[in-house]
């Protein structure tokens, strides 16, 4: 009896001796120190070796600025890249941090096929309703090569997903299976679109709901404060601190922030939101320009130059196609008519329609610059902030689209 | 008379026999890591109680430069075989003379010292086949290039010279009816006759065999050698000295380092192998591995030399993708309509596309060919598995493909 209790606490030793050996949070604060610095520490924290074979310690050497306390593990990669701007993956099998170059195929990259017959059949299936009908080449002219749905998928794919300053993302296509080479982050989120892409209701991607969630957060925060001759980085810190969330200024903004010093005096208490707005306000009458996101619950700041909006909304317009069918066909007039009208949405250009119209509304909002709008079949995406989001939203349902039932 | 040459005749016959009993050739040890290539030559030639005849080369900047090779009581041709590829010279041994002597690999081809005829019907009448039911067509507006047109047996003799680079180490082979036809040594027409079996029944090269083996024998090694920037020189020979397995470097990752002042951030650890090592290595320096005559061999070649690759059936894969590419067609003419099918789309070349295309995102080029339902994956073994992975992401399975 008593070798079994001595047994027990061995291994209950044992185990608290295996967590300490891969610790599963970490604090990651760094007030503009370097690329390098952040990665030593963090590597640290973690018990894990740094390697960036490729990256030049130049490269490596511009201000971090990044406040996330009691990360955990699975976010460390995420949130280090948005600081240093380029790809950062932890591989457990060695136990290292792995720094690459933007676009380099991914260090612990594993490849997937993924079957799209469904969405591909509802590919041909929308072609067949709506789809234009092809113009005849000029002469001279060769046709465009036809493309397969499920290539058209992988399009849609490759421009949802890009990121600039993350890894290779190279899809192919072989019949209706689309492979891809990614680490896990990235297979996670080809899954995510896909099943977005495939639920009947549509709806919002985790990055999407991460931001708002972050959003949420500053808006029920309380803020006052009297900050003088202070950074730029030092103020949103102090705002994302009243809040409880996190911070990480990506690497063009973070050296502007770090540089830059403003009195920002916050009298009466506003809610931590209205002060980054009041923030952002100022910032913009001294012609600065930057976008807001959130990563992994940490806010995120870039200049507009790098697009760092990841998140996105897929709405299913199948409703809405059929009823502007209807519409095109009410208003066809008797042929040949001066003023006349003898198509429908097929020569309209399907969904095409609705997106025209979309970008169209989007550009005149001042909440969705930069926003991105894609269709596949009779699914539209938008992707942008959840602003952005916001204003799609409102410009479809103008147009006659009804949220799904829950 | 008659009687004295009935009796001759059977001690001339032991006679010969006796000449052609192979005798066993001689073995080296080649512990050069680094070493300058003439007295590399120069301890060979010791080892082996050759004379070193330099001749044009003497004195020349070529022989002051570094080869590295470490491989312990092999053959005397296998051991100048490396030297050669490491040193970007040939060394050509001669028994009779008793010398060791140089001269260029674009020089003067050594003269082939076999001919073999290679009856390829069953290969071309399966080639045929799926000629007939995958073979390219008019794409739209778009005529497939028919500049070329050839048989079924100069398409296999094509593929057989791309996937072996004979052509560059010695004459094509000829492709008439049914036959292949070739001159080449004895090495070569036995690469030649392995692939032609492999594309019959798929399966994995012999050289393929012995680089998983000699990978196998890397991840059991295992030291601690860390620092801020190695040497490179020093992290290879940490790397290899204890291998039991020879090694080599080509001459073509040789002449692209620098053994006294390239470092390297890659850490050999007690707590990963150095195989895992080497692989990073790799990465870094961007170099390739794979195994050529039973030796590891690091090299930036394009897999020139190489026989080591594994041949996959993907007939199975083909006739499903069939299926599905009719299921994408779309009615009529219609803007991002599709009126294809897997042969418009190129018939094998879609996996072929698919693989040289996701192999190059994880960092691997290897050389890829197929001949009908056959692929071709030249490469070392983390290339020849990383294909297998892709292809079975793609709905290849091994276990369905036709024995």
């Amino acid at each position: 009896m008593r070798t079994l209790a001595v047994l027990a606490i061995l291994g209950a030793l044992a185990i608290c001796t295996t967590a300490q050996d891969a610790p599963s949070t970490v604090d990651m604060t760094q007030y503009g120190g370097s690329g390098q610095e952040l990665l030593a520490v963090t590597a640290e924290s973690l018990e894990l070796k740094v390697t960036s074979p490729l990256i030049s310690e130049d490269d490596l050497s511009g201000p971090c600025w990044i406040i996330s306390r009691g990360t955990p593990r699975a976010n460390v990669s995420e949130l280090l890249s948005v600081a240093l701007g380029c790809p950062v993956a932890i591989d457990e099998a060695t136990n290292r941090l792995l720094v690459s170059l933007p676009q380099a195929s991914a260090p612990t990259g594993t490849v997937k096929g993924y079957d799209v017959s469904v969405l591909a059949g509802r590919f041909v299936e929308y072609v067949n309703s709506y789809g234009q009908t092809r113009a005849k080449p000029g002469p001279g002219e060769n046709a465009g090569r036809e493309q397969t749905a499920a290539q058209h998928l992988a399009d849609l794919l490759s421009d949802l997903l890009f990121e600039s300053r993350g890894a290779l993302f190279d899809p192919s296509v072989v019949g209706d299976r689309v492979l891809v080479t990614a680490d896990v982050r990235s297979h996670a989120r080809v899954r995510e679109a896909l099943d977005l892409l495939m639920s009947e209701a549509g709806g919002e991607s985790a990055a999407m709901k991460d931001e708002r969630a972050v959003a949420d957060k500053l808006k029920q925060a309380k803020f006052s404060g009297e900050l003088e001759g202070t950074p730029v980085a030092s103020v949103i810190a102090a705002i994302c601190d009243a809040a409880g969330v996190g911070m990480v200024l990506a690497p063009v903004f973070a050296e502007s922030a770090g540089d830059s010093h403003i009195d920002f005096s916050v009298e009466e208490e506003i809610t931590a939101w209205q002060a980054v707005e009041l923030l952002f306000h100022r910032l913009e009458e001294e012609d600065w320009s930057f976008d807001f996101t959130s990563r992994c619950g940490a806010v995120v700041i870039e200049n507009t130059a790098h697009d760092i909006h990841i998140g996105y909304r897929v709405y299913d317009v199948g409703g809405l196609l059929k009823k502007l069918n209807a519409s095109y066909q009410r208003q066809k007039t008797a042929p040949g008519k001066a003023d006349g009208f003898e198509g429908d949405l097929r020569d309209a250009g399907g969904v095409d329609v609705i997106v025209d119209a979309l970008e169209t509304q989007l550009e005149a909002s001042d909440r969705a610059f930069g926003a991105d709008v894609y269709a596949y079949a009779g699914r539209v995406v938008v992707r942008g902030g959840h602003r952005a989001v916001d204003a799609a939203t409102s410009i479809l349902e103008e147009m006659g689209w009804e949220p799904p039932k829950d | 008379m008659r009687r004295f040459l009935l009796c001759l005749a059977p001690i001339l016959l032991v006679c010969v026999n006796a000449g052609a009993e192979p005798k066993e050739e001689r073995k080296v040890n080649c512990v050069y890591p680094g070493e300058v290539f003439q007295n590399a030559l120069g301890d060979f030639a010791t080892q082996l109680g050759y004379t070193l005849e330099l001749g044009e080369y003497e004195d020349t900047w070529e022989l002051e430069q570094p080869i590295w090779v470490h491989a312990k009581g092999v053959p005397a041709t296998r051991a100048a075989e490396m030297i050669s590829a490491s040193g970007g010279l040939r060394v050509d041994l001669s028994a009779t003379a008793r010398t060791i002597s140089l001269s260029e690999f674009d020089d003067d081809r050594l003269p082939a010292t076999e001919v073999r005829s290679f009856k390829v019907e069953k290969l071309v009448r399966e080639f045929l086949g799926y000629q007939k039911r995958y073979g390219r067509v008019r794409v739209g507006e778009e005529a497939p290039d028919l500049t070329y047109r050839p048989s079924g047996t100069e398409e296999l003799r094509d593929a057989v010279e791309e996937i072996l680079r004979l052509t560059e180490t010695g004459g094509g082979g000829s492709a008439l009816g049914m036959r292949l036809v070739y001159s080449r040594d004895a090495t070569d027409i036995a690469k030649i006759a392995e692939l032609l079996k492999l594309l019959e029944a798929p399966g994995e090269s012999e050289a393929l065999r012995q680089d998983r083996d000699n990978r196998a024998h890397m991840q059991s090694l295992r030291s601690e050698f860390a620092g801020a920037d190695q040497l490179v020189s020093a992290v290879l020979w940490q790397l290899f000295k204890d291998a039991r397995i020879p090694v080599y470097i080509d001459h073509s990752v040789i002449e692209a380092l620098d053994f006294e002042y390239d470092t390297t951030r890659v850490p050999l650890r007690k707590d990963r192998t150095h195989y895992d090592a080497l692989v990073e290595l790799a990465r870094e320096q961007e170099f390739s591995v794979d195994s050529v005559n039973g030796a590891l061999r690091l090299h930036s070649l394009d897999w020139m030399g190489s026989a080591s690759y594994r041949v996959y059936d993907v007939s199975g894969l083909l006739a499903e993708l069939e299926t599905e590419y009719a299921a994408l067609k779309t009615d009529g003419s219609l803007e991002e309509g599709y009126r294809g099918d897997l042969r418009t789309e190129g018939g094998v070349e879609v996996v072929v596309n698919a693989l040289e295309q996701q192999l190059d995102n994880a960092g691997h080029a290897p050389l890829i060919r197929a001949y009908g339902s056959r692929i071709v994956v030249v490469g070392g073994i983390d290339i020849v598995d990383r294909a297998g992975s892709i292809l079975t992401a793609l709905g290849w399975n091994e276990g369905k493909e036709p024995k």
